[in-house]
């Protein structure tokens, strides 16, 4: 009789693998960081009026409304509906901008990590609520601001850098060294699917040509204080075809260690472009802060170091 | 030896595996239906044609007749659906919005003779080419 081991049968060599793409466990700080990060850009995206584009014409404002006045609120008229969800309720404009003003406040709570595990999920909820209230109201960012709080409001992305985790050690307590990764792959897989979607949908005449681009600036799109300067130096057919390689490069790079840094490089490139050329308010901030989920955690020693610096009493100032 | 697990774990990892699928699915689906109708919301298609367009609205009445109408546009439907204008969505964006604004129309019809809403949807993609020329009715043609 032979002594060899068996062979693991392919059906349990793929539920091993899944499970452990899905469930290892990991530490929680970069989840925790983009908790912080991806929140406040959240809050950002409701008070912020202006890009980088403009530098000058940044403004901040709150609430900043999607509908000005009464008269002008589409919902209360004409407006198409998400197909398969008309059966939202259409609230008065007055609800509606109560809502508006509520979503920054629970926005900013949940980057603090005050209260997380409530102020999230109202976040995403609300905020999900109103995309999906009228076609009017979709944009690329507002999509993935929803899909992304969706995934943290229900995360234990709290475990550090959050009032709630410096609460819990004032008590005592101390969140799991390590969570399953679960969160963090449905994140990692979102972003790759975006750029993958989004490269797909630009394999076409008008992007390998330049003509889009050529629209853009037609239509007056391109009006970036930088955009003369940028150019004056690359031509819109190369403009247009680094953004279609870039945006299906990054579909895959930031999932190969030897490909994350210069994946990261690309992607900054590709997203400081368009801030810099386009009115683009915060989808590349998005982006940025969503990168963090590639990169190694934080390595046990240090991370151990930090848990002890955080849970060390800081000396009062009286 | 295999490590046995708790069945409650097992049922926990189940369940976010089940969920984990229709997440990953639903975004699949809808960035493929976003290529195969040319509307690129919703689906992560982004910027894939600069198109430009204008709507022509009427009531079409039991004897065949046709009378323009302007729907009662407010803020951004009126950018969106009213005047002469631009999407990066793709042309199916149009196709999939304005039925859904007809419908809207069509409920509110000024007189029962009323038999559909139309949309004669003028388009031209990328400053290039003749202007193409589509009409989206509320009900569908087929249906009345």
């Amino acid at each position: 009789m032979s002594d060899a081991p068996q062979p693991v049968p392919l059906p349990t060599r793929l539920r091993v693998a899944l499970e452990d793409f899905l469930f290892a466990p990991t530490g929680t700080r970069n989840l925790c960081l983009v908790r912080v990060l991806f929140g406040s850009v959240f809050v950002l995206r409701h008070v912020l009026k202006g890009g980088i584009h403009n530098p000058g014409a940044i403004s901040l404002r709150f609430p900043r409304h999607l509908y000005e006045s009464k008269e002008a609120y589409a919902l209360a008229g004409n407006h198409p509906s998400v197909p398969g969800f008309e059966w939202l309720p259409v609230p008065s404009f007055e609800v509606f901008s109560w809502i508006e003003g509520a979503i920054p406040i629970f926005g900013a709570l949940f980057a603090m990590g005050l209260f997380t595990r409530i102020v999230g999920p109202l976040a995403a909820l609300s905020f999900s609520y109103v995309f999906l209230l009228s076609q009017l109201h979709y944009w690329h960012h507002a999509q993935c601001l929803a899909v992304v709080m969706m995934v943290l409001a229900f995360s234990p992305c709290a475990d550090h850098y959050s009032v709630d985790a410096w609460l819990l050690r004032r008590r005592g307590g101390r969140p799991p060294r390590t969570r399953a990764i679960f969160p963090k792959r449905l994140l990692q897989i979102t972003v790759s699917l975006l750029y993958g979607f989004s490269f797909l949908s630009k394999l076409n005449t008008g992007w390998s040509t330049g003509l889009v681009l050529l629209a853009f600036q037609a239509d007056g799109s391109l009006r970036g204080q930088v955009a003369p300067l940028v150019l004056a130096f690359v031509s819109l057919r190369t403009l247009s075809r680094f953004t279609v390689l870039a945006e299906g490069f990054l579909s895959f790079g930031l999932w190969v260690p030897k490909l994350r840094k210069p994946a990261i490089a690309v992607g900054v490139l590709l997203h400081l472009g368009i801030d810099l050329l386009m009115a683009v308010r915060t989808f590349s901030f998005q982006m940025y802060v969503l990168y963090l989920l590639f990169l190694d955690e934080p390595k046990e020693a240090d991370a151990a170091e930090a848990e002890s610096r955080e849970a060390t009493p800081r000396p009062s100032a009286a | 030896m295999a490590e046995r697990r708790p069945a409650t774990q097992s049922h926990r990892r189940l369940l976010l595996s089940l969920l984990a699928l229709a997440f990953i699915g639903a975004q699949v689906a809808l960035g493929i239906r976003g290529i195969a109708l040319d509307d690129n919301r919703y689906g992560w298609g982004m910027f894939g044609d600069d198109v430009h367009y204008r709507i022509h609205y009427a009531y079409v009445r039991g004897d065949g007749t046709r009378t323009p109408f302007r729907p009662d546009f407010r803020g951004k439907a009126k950018d969106y659906l009213g005047g002469p204008k631009r999407t990066r969505y793709g042309v199916g964006s149009l196709r999939t919005a304005i039925p859904m604004l007809l419908r809207h129309a069509y409920e509110r019809r000024p007189s029962p003779d009323v038999v559909a809403c139309e949309a004669m949807l003028v388009h031209q993609t990328n400053h290039v080419g003749p202007f193409e020329h589509e009409l989206l009715s509320y009900p569908p043609r087929g249906a009345r």
